[in-house]
């Protein structure tokens, strides 16, 4: 008997349209995994029709979501939500909307765990940005807070490649998902919810994705009150905070005093244009983990190159690859430990672990069978 | 609500206990052996992957009674139980309402079990297995090897410590 839609809550067939959708399904497809027809799916998700407690589970394995992601109401139509706007840009998309929804779901979940493990480990990150007077003072504003933050964080001058980690030890939730056919490259958010928390589009090279996790960063830190911000690839530096957090990216990537080292160490000297080449400047970019690019920026704003200098060494970048395969949307290492070390203190069920790792209950059973995970006696 | 000292002698099945049975094909043994009455809710259904059509066939034949959770019911049941699954918190909710008993394997719905119902409603795959010997339905040394089929079959989870007492209870049977 299909169930009734009297007393049914609406946004669960929206809620289901936009998982099918960051999972790149069509409804086909989904209608076969779940074994309903085709037009149920399409009733479904325009709230013609309920979906019962068994087709909500299967549903929700399909998508890889947690059931309690199908009873929140989208981010577009919670007015207060400062993501909210951010799915109103013209540069979000159906998919980077979908996206957005999964990213607050699992950040919320995130959240829950840290509390559920007493972990307490949200606390907001200094906040290092005043007003911005002129675009010199948003550059030394960055600057400043990158040098501070680092600081902050204990982490010294050498290079971050594995800032995510970095950021996840320091209570900031991380979320990388892939959005190939996006122009979005990142965004962050602090929310009364779950925090700070930052997601970077996975579908850019190694390169790009460090440096957007760094700007994001950047708002995190020096934009008082900041809610959101959004990172696109056409973006041009139309405003003065996105020049202090692009100037905190360059400085907090390439501390001055590092890449002066590293250059030293390769008889490069500043103003001496015959000590540096091409090949120079690949090799130290790649111990800072930045593009061709942004390393021959650094190198003008330290003066070791002039602005011309620059433009002659650009046509020997070498392009950076983009990621070699396309996976599934992957969850962060500390919330998959958290998830699990939930279940073994009997905090959470084997189901609702399933539900959190986005899996079966047979793959959750799987999971903590291999690694020899016992739940504390009751 | 003060917990009966004799339960009824209906039990209401998560999915952890059903999967063991129904991984290792002797889901029809246990409907056989126990006199009492077997309940699921459609959410734990949901969840049944494997041999999932001898749970559906039990249920049509009417050996195991299916309940339906209402659709506008879901989202307090998730927000009421923010630490279970939906197939978990409806099985633990009907057993709380009709005082019936829970067949689960799980820490959490155990703990829960044992602190809103009293330990006495609380069944786990070794009890049934005990339970079975006990009726003369299954032999010792078949009940271990069981045990070690659901453990590479079904990936059964259980704590060492409920090991070691359920050999020593069957060893006292």
């Amino acid at each position: 008997m299909t169930p009734t839609t009297d007393a049914y809550p609406k946004h669960i067939g929206e809620r289901i349209r936009s998982a099918r959708v960051d999972l790149r399904l069509t409804q086909d497809q989904l209608a076969e995994l779940v074994r309903l027809p085709r037009p149920s799916i399409s009733n479904i998700e325009s709230g013609n029709r309920a979906v019962d407690s068994m087709e909500l589970v299967q549903i929700a394995r399909s998508l890889k979501k947690p059931i309690s992601f199908f009873l929140e109401i989208p981010i577009e139509q919670i007015q207060d939500e400062p993501l909210t706007i951010l799915c109103r840009s013209d540069d979000v998309s159906e998919t980077d909307k979908a996206a957005v929804d999964d990213f607050v779901s699992l950040s919320k979940d995130y959240s829950s765990l840290e509390n559920l493990l007493e972990l307490h480990n949200s606390a907001l990150l200094p906040c290092t940005g005043a007003p911005i007077k002129s675009k010199p003072d948003a550059i030394l504003q960055g600057q400043r807070a990158a040098v501070q933050l680092r600081h902050h964080f204990m982490i010294g001058e050498a290079p971050v490649l594995d800032l995510d980690n970095v950021l996840e030890q320091r209570g900031v939730k991380v979320v990388e998902r892939s959005l190939p056919n996006s122009k979005v490259c990142g965004f962050s958010v602090t929310s009364a919810d779950f925090g700070h928390a930052i997601f970077v589009n996975s579908h850019r090279t190694r390169e790009r994705r460090l440096f957007t996790l760094a700007h994001e960063l950047g708002h995190l830190t020096m934009d008082r009150d900041h809610t959101t911000t959004l990172l696109t690839d056409k973006q041009e530096q139309v405003s003065l905070a996105e020049v202090r957090a692009n100037t905190f990216a360059a400085s907090f990537l390439m501390p001055d005093v590092a890449v002066t080292e590293t250059l030293l160490k390769l008889g490069v000297t500043k103003g001496k244009k015959e000590t540096i080449n091409a090949v120079t400047i690949d090799y130290v970019r790649k111990q800072f983990g930045v593009s061709y690019d942004a390393m021959l920026w650094r190198l003008v704003n330290l003066n070791v190159i002039t602005k011309k200098e620059r433009e002659e060494f650009l046509p020997y970048a070498v392009e950076d690859a983009l990621p070699s395969s396309e996976t599934g949307p992957s969850l962060p290492e500390r919330y998959r430990a958290l998830a699990v070390e939930a279940y073994r203190r009997a905090k959470i069920s084997i189901g609702k672990l399933a539900d959190l790792l986005r899996v079966d209950t047979y793959e959750a059973r799987k999971l903590v069978k291999q690694f020899g995970i016992q739940q504390s006696p009751t | 609500m003060v917990a009966k000292l004799v339960p009824d002698n209906i039990i209401i099945s998560d999915a952890t206990v059903l999967i063991n049975f129904l991984g290792t094909g002797t889901f029809q043994l246990v409907l056989q052996s126990y006199a009492g009455q077997l309940h699921v809710t459609d959410a734990v259904v949901g969840e049944i992957k494997l041999n999932r059509h001898e749970l559906d066939a039990a249920i049509d034949a009417g050996s195991v009674v299916l309940h339906r959770v209402p659709t506008d019911k879901i989202d307090h049941l998730i927000r009421s139980f923010s630490d279970f699954h939906l197939g978990e918190a409806s099985c633990l909710v009907l057993a709380k309402e009709k005082s019936w008993k829970v067949a689960t394997d799980d820490g959490a719905a155990k703990r829960f079990v044992t602190s809103d119902l009293g330990a006495v409603y609380l069944m786990t795959t070794f009890d049934i297995l005990l339970e079975m010997v006990n009726l003369g339905q299954l032999e010792k040394g078949r009940a271990l090897d069981l045990v070690t089929r659901m453990d590479t079959e079904a990936d059964f989870l259980y704590p060492e410590d409920e090991f070691k007492e359920f050999k020593k209870r069957l060893e006292s049977l």
